[in-house]
């Protein structure tokens, strides 16, 4: 790791160059962007605990993906934050599932799995709701949909929550999801597909 | 109804019960999420660690005596030109502002090897 020396103190040069690109983002982009993120950050993050199915994890997901926003784009047009943003969480989460793959076959390797498949769906309970028993029947059904997402292969989760929740369109959820338009509806319809009985069991 | 309403209203469905999850988001997520934006927009306030304020006082006591000293020496050499040179470089703003940074280097640091 590429390091200077700053008064006696090792300093990362990643962060010397982020705290210089902070310096050069003016005040009004900062407020601009502060907005920005106060509009969709709950939504992105609830995005971000279905496909990782815990808190803690989609905290770091969205705070690097803020970092990366305002590192790389703070100077584009206001417009463009919102399609970067999700290509740029989108990406993040993508990676993350990359690394727990890799953490899960080491530790397959090594004999420590306890991974079955099924432990991390069962850190929904850390997700801030109600116990099962005081939930009201709409809340009962939408942690099991919450739980039914968390279950599907991550980019018919990606698709769904940007096209059915996002409201987005196919082009939009493409970019964001960087593959085909093709690939984006395939996609959506196995989601649909899988949520099927789910969904049709529910009576708002 | 055909499949494309079908599925419309599938979607429908399912909107709504992902708005009623992100209306039970409690209150120390979402000081959490404020917390995080404001990580990636803003340096945090550097807190002056003791040694710097200490060397403050200890640079300002020094400087007094140096001018006090240079001051009634006869001898005006040409070197008292530099040793204000370097006074003036040590005490100028940017260089304060730089080791006040520290904190945030470290913090930046700490997250770049926790991330």
């Amino acid at each position: 790791m590429a390091e200077c020396n700053i008064y006696g103190c090792r300093v990362n040069n990643n962060v010397v160059r982020y705290w210089a690109i902070l310096g050069r983002v003016s005040l009004e982009s900062r407020q601009k962007l502060d907005r920005f993120f106060a509009g969709v950050e709950r939504r992105v993050f609830r995005m971000a605990v279905v496909a990782t199915g815990n808190q803690d994890d989609a905290l770091d997901i969205i705070q690097d993906a803020m970092i990366k926003l305002v590192k790389l784009y703070a100077d584009r047009d206001e417009k463009e934050w919102g399609p970067l943003f999700h290509r740029i969480v989108q990406t993040t989460i993508r990676d993350w599932y990359r690394r727990q793959r890799v953490r899960r076959r080491l530790l397959g390797f090594v004999g420590l799995n306890r991974d079955d498949g099924e432990t991390e769906k069962e850190d929904f309970a850390d997700t801030g709701a109600p116990a099962a028993h005081e939930l009201l029947d709409h809340s009962r059904m939408a942690l099991r949909l919450d739980r039914a997402l968390h279950r599907l292969p991550l980019r018919q989760q990606q698709a769904f929550m940007l096209r059915a929740w996002e409201g987005q369109s196919v082009a939009d959820t493409a970019r964001a999801m960087g593959c085909s338009e093709g690939s984006v509806k395939t996609h959506y319809s196995r989601a649909v597909h899988a949520l099927r009985d789910l969904l049709e069991d529910y009576r708002p | 109804m055909n499949q494309e309403g079908k599925e419309r209203q599938l979607t429908d469905r399912a909107r709504r019960m992902l708005e009623q999850r992100l209306e039970e988001l409690d209150e120390e997520t979402i000081g959490r999420l404020y917390e995080a934006r404001q990580k990636a927009l803003h340096r945090p306030s550097p807190r002056r660690p003791r040694w710097i304020a200490m060397g403050g006082w200890a640079a300002a006591a020094a400087s007094f005596l140096l001018v006090v000293t240079l001051w009634n020496s006869d001898n005006r050499t040409p070197e008292a030109p530099g040793i204000f040179e370097d006074l003036e470089l040590l005490s100028t703003k940017e260089d304060m502002e730089f080791i006040e940074d520290l904190d945030f280097y470290l913090w930046l640091d700490d997250e770049q090897q926790t991330g």
